[in-house]
């Protein structure tokens, strides 16, 4: 793990791994999708439930990629290593995406199962409530000029947003029982028929590998972006 | 009032040092640009627009009062962070308070504190007044008024927190409402739900429990992360 | 086999499934392109750093790589 602390040895280790990330990702996407539409349709939720396919492992690494983003930050303070800020920067583009398609794909989702675009129950609220969290982190990089003291401004807040996200999540389950809304169908809480297990499981790890291979990729850009801007300095120095 | 200032026969000990730094809060907070009284007009203002956009009909806004009230006091709340540390960064008082006696992470506090007493304090008083005006029954004004006390702490000590990493940012007032925000809906939902549980015969006790603790658990994160964002500004 | 008659709910299952696809394209294409730009302008920089004379053989680029672009700020040997 520390090993890896090293810029060079990181490049050097990740170098082989991340085509072969991309090539697992690509076919896992491939096969999840053909098995996502060769099961039977749900004889309650009919073809919607294909849409759970790409909603759930959307939002599942939605949260990972915040849970990334927030034990870099945590790194990235502690031990002020500038690879872990940028795995931590790294990782907040994706995850905001991939928040965002949760989103999107659940109120595609909620329209037929609910008769309605979106609904304030617990679980879609803490969705929306992760991705202002993204917003919050991303706009607070890009207003301070400084990249380096917005580097670790931004790190504070995503670790202070890691610690509060349980709470958000509690609080938005406590104002949901307080409200009691009527008993709808929850997605992929009711029981999950096994035959979608093998398309469910399969989209998730695919989404998981992709984000492996954005995440690694974008730090691999990041790593040479800053070496770019140090050998820039020093050449202006020297001219 | 009129401390002499060469007149300082020792250096204070931790309670003076934080004793005057207090004051000193208290008193930039109150005469600086109107403090409290901007707030409680802002305040003012949300609850006035607020029925001629949705409707006056109190059918419509009497079951919403409480949360309304709720939400006009998490914005008002926000009013005057962008000065809190920026003010003192530019005039180099921030260097001093971080060679001084107290830890940074007290400053920050202290600076929590003063913006509750300052801004949260006027508020909680307004925030009665302005749910009766939408319709709230008067029975809930105490509890109005308590949970909105409570909640302000946890606004103050979130709010300081997002003034502190905003420090050195442009546009830095919008800015610590997009950082803030998400993470005032914990104090928003329990606030409101304290009330809407009153509202509906229950007990509001679980909701001000809730209230409680996550002020408490607002506070010791303002402290350090606050300390460490000024940390990172002024370095 | 495939089955792709998503009657009634087609309105619904091919946006999402659209969507998605877009969207993870395009964070695909950005992350490579962002890397290709980063990892060429990187050797072009590393290839002027390197001693002239026999370097600039070592490191020319292959006919099918990119341009070598000279800086317009970078010093003129």
């Amino acid at each position: 793990m520390f090993g890896l602390s090293n810029p060079q040895r990181f490049m050097a280790f990740t170098g082989p791994l991340t085509p072969v990330l991309w090539a697992v990702a690509a076919v896992l996407l491939a096969v999840g999708t053909w098995l996502s539409f060769s099961v039977p349709a749900d004889y309650q939720q009919g073809d919607t439930v294909r849409i759970m396919f790409v909603h759930v492992p959307a939002a599942v690494w939605g949260l990972g990629a915040y849970s990334a983003l927030g034990v870099s930050s945590f790194f990235a303070l502690v031990f002020r290593h500038a690879l872990a800020d940028a795995a931590a920067r790294a990782a907040a583009l994706p995850g905001a995406a991939f928040t965002a398609l949760a989103l999107f794909t659940g109120s595609l989702w909620g329209q037929p199962m609910w008769g309605t675009w979106w609904v304030w129950d617990a679980r879609l609220t803490s969705v929306l409530v992760l991705f202002l969290f993204y917003l919050g982190y991303m706009a607070l990089r890009a207003s301070i000029d400084d990249e380096q003291k917005g580097a670790r401004a931004a790190a504070v807040l995503g670790l202070v947003g890691l610690i509060n996200l349980p709470i958000v999540k509690f609080s938005v389950d406590w104002w949901n029982t307080l409200h009691q809304p009527a008993s709808f169908l929850t997605p992929g809480s009711s029981g999950l028929d096994p035959v979608y297990l093998p398309p469910f499981l399969t989209m998730l790890a695919a989404y998981g590998v992709l984000f492996a291979a954005l995440w690694l990729t974008a730090i691999r850009t990041e790593i040479r972006r800053r070496r770019v801007l140090t050998l820039r300095a020093r050449k202006a120095l020297e001219a | 009032m009129s401390r002499p200032v060469d007149a300082e026969p020792r250096p204070p000990g931790l309670r003076g040092a934080t004793r005057v730094l207090l004051e000193r809060e208290l008193d930039l907070a109150w005469s600086g640009g109107g403090g409290p009284l901007l707030a409680c007009g802002f305040f003012a203002c949300l609850t006035a627009v607020l029925p001629l956009a949705v409707g006056g009909d109190p059918r419509t806004l009497s079951p919403v009062a409480g949360g309304i009230a709720w939400l006009a006091l998490a914005l008002a709340s926000l009013l005057s962070l962008e000065r809190l540390f920026e003010r003192d960064l530019e005039d180099g008082a921030l260097d001093l308070l971080a060679l001084g006696h107290l830890p940074l992470e007290s400053v920050v506090l202290i600076k929590a504190l003063a913006q509750w007493i300052a801004v949260g304090l006027p508020l909680a008083l307004t925030a009665p007044v302005a749910a009766l005006a939408l319709g709230l029954p008067p029975a809930l004004v105490p509890l109005t008024a308590l949970s909105a006390l409570i909640g302000g702490a946890g606004f103050a000590c979130t709010g300081t927190l997002g003034a502190a990493l905003a420090l050195g940012a442009k546009r830095g007032g919008l800015l610590i409402a997009v950082v803030v925000l998400p993470l005032f809906i914990p104090p928003v939902v329990f606030g409101a739900g304290a009330l809407e549980r009153a509202a509906s015969g229950q007990s509001p006790a679980p909701a001000l429990a809730f209230l409680g603790a996550y002020v408490l658990f607002a506070g010791v994160i303002a402290a350090f992360a606050g300390a460490a964002a000024v940390r990172n500004a002024q370095g | 086999m495939l089955d792709l008659d998503m009657t009634p709910y087609a309105a619904f299952v091919w946006p999402a499934w659209g969507v998605s696809a877009l969207v993870l394209a395009a964070l695909i294409v950005r992350a490579v392109i962002a890397s290709r730009k980063w990892k060429r302008e990187l050797e072009r920089l590393e290839a002027e750093d390197a001693p002239p004379p026999q370097a600039t053989l070592d490191a020319a680029p292959r006919a099918d790589g990119p341009q070598v672009v000279r800086s317009t700020i970078g010093p003129k040997e």
